[in-house]
């Protein structure tokens, strides 16, 4: 069976990437968005890791806790957010490994459940439609500096040398 | 183990979805873009089939043959792109339950290439993902929110297909 561990692996790799990427770049791009202002980078950047957060709660049977950035009006905040990427994908490339089944979980509105392969595939698919947007919004302002296609599957085979 | 298949149905409707949905707008939606003149819609929608044909050719241990579209110039163009996901969507799923194994297969340019089953199925994935966000990203700049990426992830899928 094809599993989704190189997805998983492929998604933190993408992430870690993305974020140093448009860490490198001037903090004003933070606020840069393609046409709703509530959807600002910065704000898209937050949401995936938030997102990620609670997913990752769900397979790991954790409780209901919300994300919380210690720093989210200090340029900073994408270390924290690197910080916290990279101890949700670590562990979500482990529960690529589960046997899928029923999960059940509290959200806001209260039980809920799902199964296993369900809350890994929304998470990969929900970063990578997140990405995409994060590089629109630069485009639309005519920041050209990550080119997503340095960022796709065959890339993270050949940067991480993962014997393809 | 988590299987890629959920992944690979979620695809195939979500490519389904999208591209009716930009079907029914009006036909010179077509030619936005976010800030490439060459990358409009149409072009992304074509590119994106294409990239998925060729994909599966891999799988399938095929010689490489470029998708050819009878109307690529005209509107008509998405009822022949949608028939082609439709087949190389479907097909997809056939490689599910496969060995992890290596193929070999030609590159456009010539070059050989040797992945495992599982990165040619992990690209098919997030490429797809990622240009049908880059569609509604250059339908959204030009103000038409019509269609929502909300409506269509994984829990949409399982939604309307539970």
């Amino acid at each position: 069976m094809i599993s989704v561990e190189v997805l998983c692996k492929h998604m933190a790799w993408a992430n870690q990437e993305i974020y140093k990427a448009v860490q490198k770049l001037d903090s004003k791009v933070l606020d840069y968005y393609l046409i709703d202002p509530e959807w600002t980078v910065k704000n898209i950047m937050i949401h995936i890791v938030g997102a990620s957060h609670l997913y990752g709660q769900r397979l790991n049977g954790d409780p209901f806790s919300k994300f919380k950035l210690k720093n989210p009006d200090s340029p900073d905040f994408i270390d924290e957010l690197l910080e916290h990427l990279q101890r949700i994908d670590a562990q979500l490339v482990k529960n690529s490994n589960l046997d899928d089944g029923e999960i059940t979980f509290m959200t806001s509105k209260g039980e809920r459940s799902a199964t296993a392969s369900s809350i890994l595939s929304q998470m990969v698919f929900h970063s990578a439609e997140h990405r995409a947007q994060i590089v629109a919004a630069l485009d639309n302002h005519g920041v050209r500096d990550i080119n997503l296609d340095d960022y796709d599957v065959w890339s993270y085979i050949d940067n991480t040398k993962q014997g393809d | 183990m988590i299987s890629i298949e959920l992944l690979l149905k979620h695809m195939g409707w979500a490519n389904q979805e999208i591209y009716k949905a930009v079907q029914k707008l009006d036909s010179k939606v077509l030619d936005y873009y976010i800030v490439d003149p060459e990358w409009t819609v149409k072009r992304i929608l074509i590119h994106t089939v294409s990239a998925a044909h060729s994909y599966e050719q891999r799988l399938a241990g095929n010689e490489l043959v470029k998708l050819e579209l009878d109307n690529p110039d005209s509107p008509e163009v998405i009822n022949e792109l949608l028939n082609n996901l439709q087949r190389i969507d479907t097909d997809s799923l056939k490689y599910v339950d496969m060995e992890d194994k290596d193929i070999h297969y030609i590159l456009s340019d010539g070059g050989e290439r040797t992945s495992k089953v599982s990165t040619v199925l992990s690209q098919m994935v997030f490429h797809s993902a990622e240009h049908r966000a880059q569609i509604v990203a250059a339908l959204d700049k030009h103000g038409v929110r019509d269609i929502n990426l909300d409506d269509f992830s994984v829990w949409g899928y399982t939604i309307k297909n539970s």
